[in-house]
């Protein structure tokens, strides 16, 4: 479903020059799983996932989604993915109910589909008592629940998550964590960002461990343990990670 | 392909968001309804109390040499409010100035010893007021006092006159008479404000929503989930876009609204007196008041641009705030212009972007306007604001703007790559309109000068300069940019053919054109000064030096050189040259111009990108001019290039036609030098040139 091969990604920055955030990285995610991206802040997953959502273009290599390519077909791309991270954020002046109709309408939904979403989306998540209220007055884990529908209102093939826990408490989290599993049986793509290891442990089919822009390694996350001789994810990680060619800084381009 | 029924969503989503922004509601329907008649309501108030305290206080009158005058002393004692004062006898007049100064005297009248004699003696007798200008109770004082004195002489006068004749102190009496329908006069004056006032409530009223809409957007943290979305770009920038116009539109019309009621009943109630008593009506009629709403729309729709694009530029609310401010400055000069007595609007303003609509609004409320106008100012706004568009639309691309923040700007990456930039449709623009502001604002100033040094400093400082500095500025690399090559020689000795055989064919064209009356009368006119200043400057030599070869090196400086690189790279070889023609036509600031000398526009531009060097053109432009100041000395032959706006014989008009066409076809034969060219525009058989 989706396809990361040499993927890279040079900013430029004022003091440190060019500087590659994705620096060849390859990877592959398959329908019906859950695919996690694995790393210390700064490692890349959050420029990779922007690329993938074709809010960045890639410095070079080839990244498509459901065959379409990001840089040739980003408005398909864009169509066929639901995207979630801590940067996106819902209209405060907006209630649910019309943040969901209006992202509806954007995906082309018809109108009688967006009232059915509007209602199933709010049923699902709990919002029934505050879907009318504007989302400025509601409180973080709410937000958040009004940015899963939205990413979700045109029930996408492909679902990208960035970090989507961070921030949250245990309820709105299990909410979530609920949801990603209902997706994976539902036969959808999804790709998860984080660094809480647990979380990853529980709930991705595969890993790609990332530090500095590239891949320290990919398997299930047995292959992982077994691999490093590791009784959890997170030792797994850290071995991987201490092990890795040169130091923990961003090299140069 | 932009999809209308997204760019409906996005549009009706913004305005529901800004509507329920209390922000707005306050800006938009608050401030308009209550600003003016507040405003009104305390000027009138405070304006009568200074008046009626002015009035009822008591003045003191210093009076020296009272003696002098006892007539005169008496009557100034029978008015209560004035508090006499004499001073001490002998004193001079200027001893009683520290108490001007510190306010415990409010004016002082000296009178001089001879002073009844005078009287007696029928003369002019001498009386002197001392008063303090900055303080206002010595400037009312002083009105009262020389009032009272004027009373006094008229008295006397009359007395004199016993006997004589009615009418003997006043041999003539003149009266004048206004025959502008009172409306025109009206709107003349009221223009002016308006056009003023229009041109910031355009400005203030897309402020606001732009910078909500774009940095706004931003700060809270929205931009990413809106560009994650299907919506292609310029979708999104289209729907901000009408929503910013449509909410600036309304906010200025509530602005306008509630102007025109306030002050309609302002003049109505209290004013009406005064009007009626300066011959002057206020009253403009309801459809003078909806021709105000047309310089309205451009105004709005290139406002809403500007201020969208600089919004998406800026990083937050304060840096868009930051970016803006000079807008707003810009703005308020530019509406200042309208008030400028003696400018009167012409095909060359109507190109300068804000000060056109508020000229455009003078000429409308003063009811003397043309169709022209209102079309050359709304084309060229539109064009404005596509630009400002497509400008908005190229940053909603930049992933570093939208996400990362706004630009930082490298001084050592600016410094390292200096020179190396090319300019585009922005700077050619920008170039073209500075040199026709430059024209309009600096050039009366040359006037006085002896003539040579006003073609020179006009030439040098007002055309070739900006086209310089904007290139400085950009960083633009100099020898692209101005296309600073060798020339061909194959090039350089065909453009003296090229622009004997152009001109005689333009000749055709401009003698065709001059049998209209619309372009005869102000193409006449043109021809007329040209031939007197050519005249005025003595010898042909120095004719051609500074009207041939001068203004051809630094016309093709600005045009042939920025604007021409700009345009090419944005918009392509062909409508590069079109356009760079045109606004070739355009700058020279005459009707018949835009078509006879935007035909040669056109054909130098070709020969510019084709050759490559400035040079050929410069060397073309010179012997063009050079050939014209030869033609109105009567020094060509008739056939060739008649001295008035007539034909050329058929036989010069035929070898013309068959030269021409001949000669660009072994130009573009020849190489050009410019090796980054890739596709250089040739010709195939006939001739771009318009004849």
């Amino acid at each position: 479903m989706i396809r990361v091969h040499e993927l890279r990604k040079v900013f430029h920055d004022r003091k440190r020059g060019e500087v590659a955030a994705v620096d060849g990285l390859s990877f592959e995610a398959p329908a019906g799983a859950v695919f996690g991206l694995l790393g210390p802040n700064g490692a890349g997953k959050t420029t990779t996932l922007r690329i993938l959502s074709t809010i960045f273009q890639p410095t070079s290599g080839r990244v498509t989604v459901l065959g379409h390519d990001v840089v040739r077909e980003p408005h398909l791309v864009r169509q066929s993915i639901g995207f979630l991270s801590g940067d996106t954020g819902v209209y405060e002046r907006l209630t649910p109910r019309e943040m969901i109709g209006y992202f509806g309408a954007l995906y082309g939904l018809a109108p009688a589909a967006i009232r059915e979403r509007q209602e199933s989306l709010i049923r699902e998540f709990e919002m029934e008592h505050y879907a009318d209220t504007t989302c400025g007055k509601l409180s973080t884990g709410m937000k958040k629940k009004v940015s899963i529908a939205r990413a979700l209102v045109h029930d996408p093939k492909v679902i990208i998550l960035d970090e989507p826990t961070s921030g949250l408490d245990i309820l709105i989290s299990r909410v979530l964590v609920d949801y990603v599993k209902r997706a994976k049986e539902a036969g959808k793509c999804v790709v998860y960002s984080t660094h809480v290891m647990a979380e990853a442990e529980k709930l991705c089919d595969r890993v790609a461990i990332i530090a500095d822009g590239t891949k320290l390694a990919e398997g299930t996350v047995e292959e992982l343990k077994a691999r490093t001789g590791s009784p959890d994810l997170e030792d797994a990680f850290f071995r991987l990670f201490d092990a890795r060619p040169g130091s923990g800084e961003a090299r140069p381009a | 392909m932009i999809r209308i029924p997204v760019v409906g969503t996005i549009f009706r989503k913004e305005i529901l968001d800004l509507l329920r922004d209390r922000r707005t509601i306050f800006g938009m329907v608050v401030v308009p309804i209550l600003i003016y008649p507040l405003l009104l309501i305390m000027f009138s108030q405070v304006l009568a109390t200074q008046t009626a305290r002015l009035r009822a206080r008591t003045y003191t009158l210093v009076v020296a040499g009272g003696a002098n005058a006892p007539g005169l002393v008496d009557r100034l004692r029978r008015d209560e409010s004035w508090e006499v004062v004499e001073a001490e006898a002998g004193a001079d007049a200027s001893a009683a100035d520290p108490g001007l100064l510190e306010g415990t005297a409010h004016v002082v009248v000296a009178v001089p010893p001879g002073f009844l004699a005078a009287l007696e003696a029928n003369q002019t007798a001498q009386v002197e007021i001392r008063f303090n200008r900055a303080k206002d109770e010595s400037n009312f004082a002083l009105n009262r006092v020389r009032d009272e004195i004027e009373e006094y002489s008229a008295e006397i006068l009359k007395s004199r006159l016993e006997g004589m004749p009615e009418g003997f102190e006043r041999p003539i009496a003149v009266t004048e008479t206004d025959v502008a329908p009172p409306e025109r006069a009206a709107g003349f004056h009221l223009g002016r404000l308006l056009a003023m006032l229009l041109v910031l409530m355009a400005a203030v009223s897309a402020f606001y929503p732009a910078i909500d809409m774009a940095s706004g957007e931003k700060e809270r943290g929205t931009m990413e989930t809106l560009l994650v979305s299907p919506a292609l770009r310029s979708e999104i920038v289209l729907g901000k876009y009408a929503a910013v116009a449509a909410i600036a539109a309304c906010t200025a019309l509530l602005h306008l609204a509630s102007m025109g009621v306030t002050f309609s009943y302002f003049f109505k109630t209290t004013m009406s007196a005064a009007a009626n008593n300066s011959g002057l009506s206020f009253s403009i009629s309801l459809g003078n008041a909806a021709l105000v709403l047309l310089p309205l729309v451009p105004l709005t729709l290139l406002f809403s641009a500007l201020c969208l694009g600089l919004s998406a530029f800026a990083r937050s609310y304060k840096e868009a705030m930051v970016y803006l401010t000079p807008i707003m400055i810009v703005a308020n000069v530019a509406s200042f212009t309208a008030l400028i007595p003696g400018l009167e609007f012409n095909y060359g303003l109507a190109f300068i972007p804000i000060q056109n609509c508020a000229m455009l609004t003078v000429q409308l409320l003063s009811g003397d306007w043309k169709w022209g106008h209102v079309f050359a100012t709304f084309a060229s706004s539109s064009v404005y604001a596509l630009v400002a568009l497509r400008w908005t639309w190229g940053i909603f691309q930049r992933e570093d703007v939208l996400l990362r923040g706004g630009m930082e700007f490298d001084w050592k990456r600016w410094l390292k790559t200096w020179g190396t930039a090319r300019p585009g449709l922005g700077a050619a623009l920008i170039a073209v309109i500075a040199m026709m502001a430059l024209q309009i604002t600096v050039g009366p100033s040359l006037r006085g000068l002896p003539l040579d040094r006003i073609l020179l400093l006009q030439q040098v400082l007002l055309v070739a300069l900006p086209a310089v500095a904007i290139a400085l500025a950009g960083s633009f690399n100099l020898r692209a940019s101005f296309r600073l090559r060798q020339a061909n020689p194959v090039h350089l000795a065909l453009a003296p053919v090229v622009a004997v055989s152009g001109l005689v064919l333009v000749t055709c064209l401009n003698g065709f054109l001059m049998r209209f009356e619309f372009f005869r009368t102000s193409g006449q006119e043109h021809g007329r000064v040209l031939v007197e200043t050519m005249k005025s400057l003595g010898s042909v030599g120095t004719a051609i030096a500074f009207m041939a070869i001068l203004p051809a090196v630094c016309e093709e400086i600005l045009f042939r050189g920025i604007v021409l690189s700009g345009l090419r790279r944005d918009l392509g070889p062909w409508a590069g040259i079109a356009s760079c023609g045109a606004l070739f036509g355009v700058a020279h600031q005459v009707p018949v111009a835009i078509i006879s000398v935007g035909a040669f526009g056109i054909l130098l531009s070709w020969m510019a990108l084709r050759s490559g060097s400035l040079l050929v053109t410069v060397v073309t432009h010179a012997t063009w001019n050079a050939l014209l100041i030869a033609a109105s000395l009567d020094r060509i032959p008739g056939w060739l290039l008649p001295v008035d706006d007539g034909y050329p014989a058929v036989a010069g008009v035929a070898v013309a036609a068959l030269v021409l066409p001949a000669a660009l076809w072994l130009f573009s034969r020849a190489r050009g030098t410019d090796e980054e060219e890739s596709a250089p525009p040739a010709i195939s058989g006939g001739e771009p040139s318009a004849s």
